[in-house]
């Protein structure tokens, strides 16, 4: 039988152990790592690639949403979130078919949503799971802040803007040179850009935005991850031939081993 | 005040009696001589300067005469009717011989004429009904002067009374949504939830005694939030209890990410102060500086008594916050809601501030009368 490799994060320590006491009861849950804060969840979903992830959604610092946005697509396991309470999480959460349980733990619900995460993993060719999030994460954020969702293109702009990006964001559109992205995430209908640490949502194509970058400095590192290699500061090869970049913001991004050769170039 | 707009005459001159009594004195007396003049003057045709002067000149006398009366009367006002009676008819008798003796011994060095004194009576009959007139007309000012400072004063009871009724109405309202808005922050979700996971944790490990320990320090903490009415007062010794519940199922979520300190002096303990007023403070401090910190911190409170005021400091070793988005943006409804409640209780006299401490952290500092 399959072990479904997973991690779990929380801040609180007794909910760890809780949670740590529920899943070593349920037989095809292998626990590979315990975090208390969402830097540590990034490093270690990075490190190991588990299947599933336990979220604590209230963390200090980078809290549950932080880690989605963070993680690249190509890597994403299944995710679970979890959470005491937030009005506008749990519509959100049943709108985009995003698993959820709620605290105080109930072991039976969560043997449910482990028999979900292994009925997912066999049918789901292309492990999508990162679209649905996000999907969700933006439902939430428009919800908290009232502000209605906006497709913000550049095909209108005047030439000195054709070298920028138009973000929204709470209700303020934020403008990011190209050059100012750090790297590129495509999940479904929405693209992460990571720029100067923060990470923006847009409703756009990877395709679209591809047309417009630099291709000499941003390079496709993984099916929807691209990266501007000036902000590589080194890189560990990793068994089966794929290889870790990592960038100066501290974040380290996957390279697939098909695409191994496109950076290659860069590394003479 | 009446619109002075309307009034030629500043209000205050207007309204002031000293000269209300002059101005009609004035009025009065030397009306007496046009009148004078017209009726018998004229009807006598007696008009030389003389007679003429005289018309004046008794008028003056009865200006002078008639002063007395006033202190007269304020003397008598308030006695018994038959003193007042009497006292006024001694005082008309009086002023009527006085002022006939002057007015008939001037008319005679004045006009040159002889033997007035044979008419004493005519003159006297008339100098009596004149004072008569005097005092029935002085009364009837006075009295219409009384009935509308009565009629004013009573509109403004009436006025007063209905502020007074509005107010307590609104401090009532405020108070109620100060309760509601209390419980619904006291039981904050949150807390709750996080707070009854923990015990699950500590029943599925096994730690039944902490557990249980959990479960009175919650249920004393819901006891104390649904139990305590927020116009109420409660010793300090009291309140500081109920915050240690909390911050003790905190601690026992956080682990170690919460240290305390407690510093209430014993003078401080039984000072009375609103019920569950620290809550909210205790509750921003958890959030900024213990929750969203990965390293946690500190949270300490410290009472001190000096002159008659209480100074209770909730001191956090968070990252402070941004003066120029002062308390509203920073800490939002909880310490909006902490000013209102004190003001409700105490006016303007106390004090709540936020300050960033040199060595880091927020220090929100109560300050409020110790009676």
């Amino acid at each position: 039988m399959q072990k479904l490799r997973t991690i779990i994060v929380d801040d609180e320590p007794l909910a760890l152990r809780l949670l740590r006491a529920v899943l070593n009861e349920i037989a095809n849950v292998e626990i590979i790592a315990e975090c208390n804060n969402g830097k540590q969840a990034v490093e270690a979903t990075t490190k190991l690639q588990p299947e599933l992830i336990f979220l604590d959604i209230q963390m200090p610092g980078m809290n549950g949403f932080d880690v989605i946005k963070s993680l690249q697509t190509d890597i994403m396991p299944m995710v679970v979130f979890v959470t005491a309470y937030d009005q506008f999480a749990v519509d959100a959460f049943d709108l985009h078919a995003v698993d959820y349980v709620l605290k105080p733990l109930d072991s039976e619900r969560i043997a449910r949503s482990i028999e979900r995460a292994v009925d997912r993993l066999k049918n789901d060719v292309d492990h999508s799971f990162k679209s649905p999030l996000i999907g969700a994460i933006e439902e939430i954020s428009e919800r908290a802040s009232q502000d209605k969702f906006s497709n913000v293109t550049d095909n209108n702009l005047p030439d000195g803007m054709k070298r920028k990006l138009l973000v929204r964001d709470s209700g303020v559109v934020k403008v990011i040179p190209f050059d100012d992205i750090d790297w590129v995430d495509a999940a479904g209908d929405y693209m992460c850009v990571h720029a100067v640490g923060e990470t923006h949502v847009i409703r756009s194509t990877l395709r679209d935005l591809l047309s417009k970058l630099d291709s000499n400095l941003f390079v496709r590192i993984h099916r929807s991850t691209i990266v501007n290699m000036e902000r590589v500061v080194s890189v560990t090869p990793l068994q089966m031939g794929g290889s870790l970049l990592h960038l100066t913001q501290g974040e380290s991004l996957k390279v697939s081993r098909n695409y191994r050769d496109a950076i290659k170039k860069f590394f003479k | 005040m009446a619109d002075s707009v309307y009034h030629p005459i500043p209000n205050a001159l207007y309204r002031n009696t000293n000269v209300q009594f002059w101005v009609l004195q004035l009025v009065g007396w030397f009306g007496l001589s046009l009148v004078s003049f017209l009726s018998l003057n004229l009807w006598y045709n007696q008009q030389g300067g003389g007679y003429i002067g005289h018309t004046l000149v008794q008028s003056a006398l009865g200006v002078l005469i008639s002063w007395p009366l006033r202190s007269l009367f304020h003397y008598f006002w308030n006695d018994k009717l038959i003193f007042r009676v009497s006292s006024a008819l001694a005082g008309i008798i009086g002023c009527s011989l006085i002022w006939s003796i002057l007015r008939i011994s001037t008319f005679m060095s004045m006009t040159g004429e002889k033997d007035v004194w044979a008419d004493f009576g005519g003159w006297l009959f008339g100098s009596f009904l004149v004072f008569l007139c005097w005092v029935a007309f002085y009364h009837l000012v006075k009295y219409y002067q009384l009935l509308q400072n009565k009629h004013e004063t009573i509109l403004r009871m009436a006025s007063d009374a209905q502020i007074e009724q509005l107010k307590r109405l609104q401090a009532e309202t405020v108070a109620r949504e100060a309760q509601l808005k209390m419980l619904r922050y006291q039981i904050n979700p949150h807390f709750l939830f996080n707070t009854l996971n923990a015990i699950s944790a500590l029943v599925r490990v096994q730690e039944s005694s902490k557990a249980h320990e959990m479960i009175l320090q919650l249920s004393n903490f819901l006891r104390y939030s649904l139990d305590n009415d927020p116009i109420h007062k409660v010793s300090l010794r009291q309140e500081i209890e109920a915050v240690t519940q909390y911050l003790n199922i905190e601690r026992t979520r956080f682990g170690r990410r919460l240290q305390l300190e407690f510093d209430i002096p014993f003078d401080c303990q039984s000072i009375d102060v609103p019920s569950l007023i620290l809550q909210p403070l205790v509750e921003n401090a958890i959030k900024y500086a213990i929750a969203s910190e990965e390293a946690g911190g500190t949270i300490a409170i410290v009472a001190s008594l000096k002159q008659d005021y209480l100074t209770v400091d909730v001191i956090d070793s968070g990252p402070g916050i941004d003066k120029n988005y002062g308390i509203v943006e920073s800490t939002g409804i909880g310490l909006r809601n902490t000013d209102e409640r004190l003001r409700q209780f105490y006016n303007d006299d106390y004090e709540l501030r936020l300050d960033n401490k040199l060595e880091g952290g927020l220090r929100v500092r109560l300050r409020i009368p110790s009676n």
